[in-house]
């Protein structure tokens, strides 16, 4: 159930990704390699900075959680929190920001997502204990999404690898 | 000849009467997950009892894919009692479909046992009635202190007056 903010048909609103882990046999000397596979979901506030025919400004904040979907149910259970900005022109959407990952453990993963027509990319460039020196990213899909008045809801499933360094 | 056509006409007759019966009743069985995000204001905590409130918005998926409630809205709006971790709630939540038809639903129980009913719907959902139960399948470490974030997996059936 995990995605990122993402916007739906000229509006834009937020969904979020994590990712789920699999150790996988691409270990290098220095690095382990990691594919993940899950799905997230969140709801979270949608503020109007500028909105006109041409264009909109808006900033999006959620909260969620992941749900593995691989048999190890790596970062099962994770919750996080999105806060992104999105630029309309005419059809066109884009979409930036930030998000916090925090485990069972209370570890965390930070990562900076994006989002360029259809394409949501998480890329994780910093974790503390178990993540410290995490590099990676992840690719998402919307599964489902909905903009209420005031806030707004979206699950995605999300794919991708990253390294921790070998200790 | 006649006889044994007309023997299987009636059999065959038969047979579609009684798979048709739920159908016609307008039961339908569901099966879905709602994953919210949820502020929980605290009443009291006090000798190992909570007294708080909920509210809780976020979204639905059918497991079966597509099926009854998918991509429908999810609000809750609640409270509970009892020690952390195992209270005992009571509340309403309200379904929005993508055409704005909505059902709202009394739900009540410990977590490990939710059972929940339908009370009312609009548009497509008019007339509902029905339930089942909801079972906790992702809970995790709230990621804002007054917050708490999971999913639920709710199943069940509903029926809609003809």
């Amino acid at each position: 159930m995990s995605r990122s903010l993402v916007s739906s048909s000229g509006r834009h609103l937020v969904a979020t990704a994590a990712g789920l882990l699999c150790l996988s046999p691409t270990a290098s000397l220095a690095q382990v390699e990691q594919s993940f596979d899950f799905t997230s979901c969140h709801a979270g506030v949608v503020k109007v900075l500028y909105d006109d025919k041409d264009v909109a400004l808006r900033t999006a904040e959620g909260w969620g959680i992941v749900m593995s979907n691989r048999r190890d149910k790596l970062l099962d259970g994770a919750t996080f929190h999105v806060v992104t900005t999105i630029r309309t022109v005419g059809k066109e959407s884009t979409e930036v920001g930030f998000y916090k990952l925090m485990d069972s453990d209370g570890d965390v993963i930070l990562a900076e997502v994006s989002r360029s027509g259809g394409e949501h990319v998480a890329r994780y460039f910093h974790g503390t204990g178990k993540w410290r020196g995490i590099r990676g990213s992840g690719r998402s899909e919307r599964i489902v999404f909905r903009a209420m008045p005031g806030w707004a809801a979206a699950c995605s499933r999300t794919v991708g690898t990253f390294e921790l360094p070998k200790r | 000849m006649h006889f044994q056509r007309a023997l299987r006409m009636a059999g065959l007759a038969l047979a579609v009467s009684f798979v048709a019966i739920p159908r016609a009743r307008g039961q339908q069985a569901f099966d879905f997950t709602a994953c919210m995000t949820s502020t929980l204001p605290m009443l009291s905590s006090a000798d190992g009892i909570n007294v708080f409130g909920v509210e809780s918005k976020g979204i639905i998926m059918s497991n079966p894919e597509g099926k009854l409630f998918h991509n429908c809205a999810y609000q809750f709006i609640g409270v509970g009692y009892g020690p952390p971790g195992a209270p005992v709630g009571f509340g309403y939540f309200k379904a929005t479909d993508p055409d704005d038809s909505f059902v709202i639903a009394e739900f009540s129980g410990p977590t490990s046992d939710l059972s929940f009913r339908f009370l009312q719907g609009t548009g497509k959902w008019k007339g509902v009635t029905g339930g089942g139960k909801a079972v906790r399948v992702a809970v995790g470490r709230p990621i804002a202190p007054g917050t708490n974030q999971g999913c639920v997996r709710f199943t069940g059936t509903l029926e809609l007056k003809k």
